[in-house]
């Protein structure tokens, strides 16, 4: 507390106070432009994802059957991600009606959520006036602003990816069975909204080995771990895949989808491509981080300690840059990749 | 997205090890020089951010469908229950039209035979031809463009709506039969 009270004004006095003045900034900012329709950029992510939600009400919930509508005449089934987003649209839809704001407060809600997990997150590396910077770039970030406010499931799956890093860093630390818990339940659910949140067991599986090397594989609680934060979306995939095969006019299929774009786009040659380079570095300086956030990103690379544990966020980055060159890469046009 | 929180946390580092040169910085602050170029240097940085923050915001927030609620509308008036539109529109923006006028839907290209497409759709129960402008392009003067298609909707079918910037054709009693 000492470098906070050396560093700001008399009145503000504790950490809480600086969190709550960022994180009513950064809900203020969200609002702006919440009645917006669903023409926005992203507007048919955003149609779809508004429509499996109007389905899911008109249709009692069925969350095994979700529907899309532009298949022509047919009933329009399509299993794709786990519909958690628009589950709950649609089951607020039940109390307010069918209206598509309530679908960009949720992410909104999401989000506030996900504010409090970054700065726990970033408090677990960095001290106050540290982890107060980290959750300014992570709220004002333009493209968080942007897919914070959007009817699309990135917000909740930044929401479970911050919390299935965060429980599980504490759990290292602490050891309850509580948090190990919540802490599988995050990361299950951020796999499932979005499977390539699996990146997040890079940070995960790295301070795990860290801790315990090799004797992490011969734990009691490494292996229910694994299980239990793979095995849904391992079953839903499966089920995914299995049901959309009997549906003709069906094209989606988790793996198959991924593994067409890489068949018919290729991965390598992107790597020599100047456009991937302008657009990832575009899109990185300018729209993810802003410039002082990229400068500063960069110069936390160098000025980070050497110690174990900030060799977690090494080890994360270093991941996110093979997801960039090996998936990423031929969906380039999806900034939100 | 993904790079978001470790990124975040990486800045933290860099504002920590700023701030632990505090000393450097109180010094420097002592020269005149030095607050005219810091003050000029944040100002311009505060500028660039503000005017950057409204360039990407009035792109990501601008409508790329302007006209999709408007013929959604009409779409809903004339045909009150179930809809089922044939969309002549790029790839998946049929989505759009589709959630809008709360009916399926289905993409539409033109080409050869797009006349026998439109009957066979029809006969699988399409009840609207639409096509409108959207940012990505328009395919209004393009369906006008081509004659026999043209001349056969107008013809055939009633135009519930003919604008410059969208197209909408009643598909569900033709024009001149007893259907």
């Amino acid at each position: 507390m000492n470098d906070l009270r050396k560093t700001f004004p008399v009145w503000i006095k504790n950490e809480w106070a600086i969190l709550a003045i960022i994180m009513l900034l950064g809900l203020v900012i969200r609002l702006y432009g919440i009645n917006l329709p669903l023409v926005d950029s992203h507007q048919i992510r955003q149609a779809q994802t508004a429509m499996m939600a109007r389905n899911l009400y008109e249709d009692n919930m069925d969350i095994f059957h979700t529907r899309l509508d532009f298949f022509g005449n047919q009933p329009g089934y399509i299993i794709m991600e786990f519909p958690l987003m628009h589950g709950i649209t649609a089951l607020l839809y039940y109390l307010f009606g069918v209206h598509e704001v309530i679908g960009r407060l949720v992410s909104v809600i999401f989000s506030i959520g996900a504010m409090f997990l970054m700065y726990g997150l970033a408090r677990q590396f960095l001290t106050v006036i540290g982890a107060l910077s980290a959750l300014i770039l992570y709220v004002f970030s333009p493209m968080n602003i942007f897919f914070s406010r959007a009817f699309m499931p990135e917000s909740s799956m930044m929401f479970f990816m911050l919390g299935a890093v965060y429980f599980f860093l504490k759990w290292l630390k602490r050891q309850g069975l509580i948090l190990y818990l919540t802490a599988i339940i995050f990361a299950a659910f951020a796999c499932l909204i979005k499977p390539n949140a699996g990146l997040i067991f890079a940070p995960i599986f790295a301070a795990w080995f860290l801790k315990y090397k090799w004797k992490m594989f011969k734990s009691f609680y490494f292996w229910p771990y694994l299980l239990l934060t793979t095995m849904p979306i391992i079953l839903w995939a499966a089920y995914a895949h299995y049901f959309n095969a009997k549906i003709p006019y069906c094209t989606f299929s988790f793996a198959d989808s991924w593994l067409e774009v890489i068949r018919t786009r290729g991965i390598i040659g992107h790597w020599f491509s100047l456009r991937f380079y302008a657009f990832l570095g575009g899109s990185i300086v300018f729209l993810l981080l802003t410039p002082l956030g990229f400068i500063g990103t960069v110069a936390g690379i160098i000025c980070a300690k050497e110690n174990s544990q900030n060799k977690v966020l090494y080890v994360w980055l270093g991941a996110i840059i093979i997801y960039f060159y090996a998936l990423a890469s031929c969906l380039c046009d999806f900034i939100r990749f | 997205m993904h790079l978001l929180p470790v990124s975040a946390i990486l800045f933290g580092f860099s504002v920590e090890w700023l701030l632990s040169k505090g000393g450097i910085i109180k010094e420097m602050l002592r020269k005149k020089l030095f607050i005219f170029l810091f003050t000029s240097f944040v100002i311009l940085v505060l500028i660039g951010y503000a005017a950057g923050y409204l360039k990407y915001f009035k792109y990501m927030y601008s409508s790329r469908m302007p006209y999709v609620l408007e013929v959604s509308d009409i779409i809903k008036k004339y045909s009150p229950d179930s809809r089922f539109i044939i969309d002549n529109e790029s790839g998946l923006l049929t989505s759009v039209i589709s959630y809008y006028s709360h009916g399926k839907a289905q993409p539409f290209s033109m080409t050869g035979k797009s006349i026998e497409e439109l009957e066979d759709l029809r006969a699988r129960g399409a009840t609207t031809f639409v096509t409108m402008e959207t940012t990505y392009g328009s395919r209004v003067q393009a369906t006008k463009a081509d004659k026999d298609f043209w001349n056969y909707l107008n013809a055939k079918y009633r135009a519930a709506a003919i604008t410059d910037h969208y197209l909408i054709f009643d598909l569900r009693a033709p024009l001149n039969t007893k259907e």
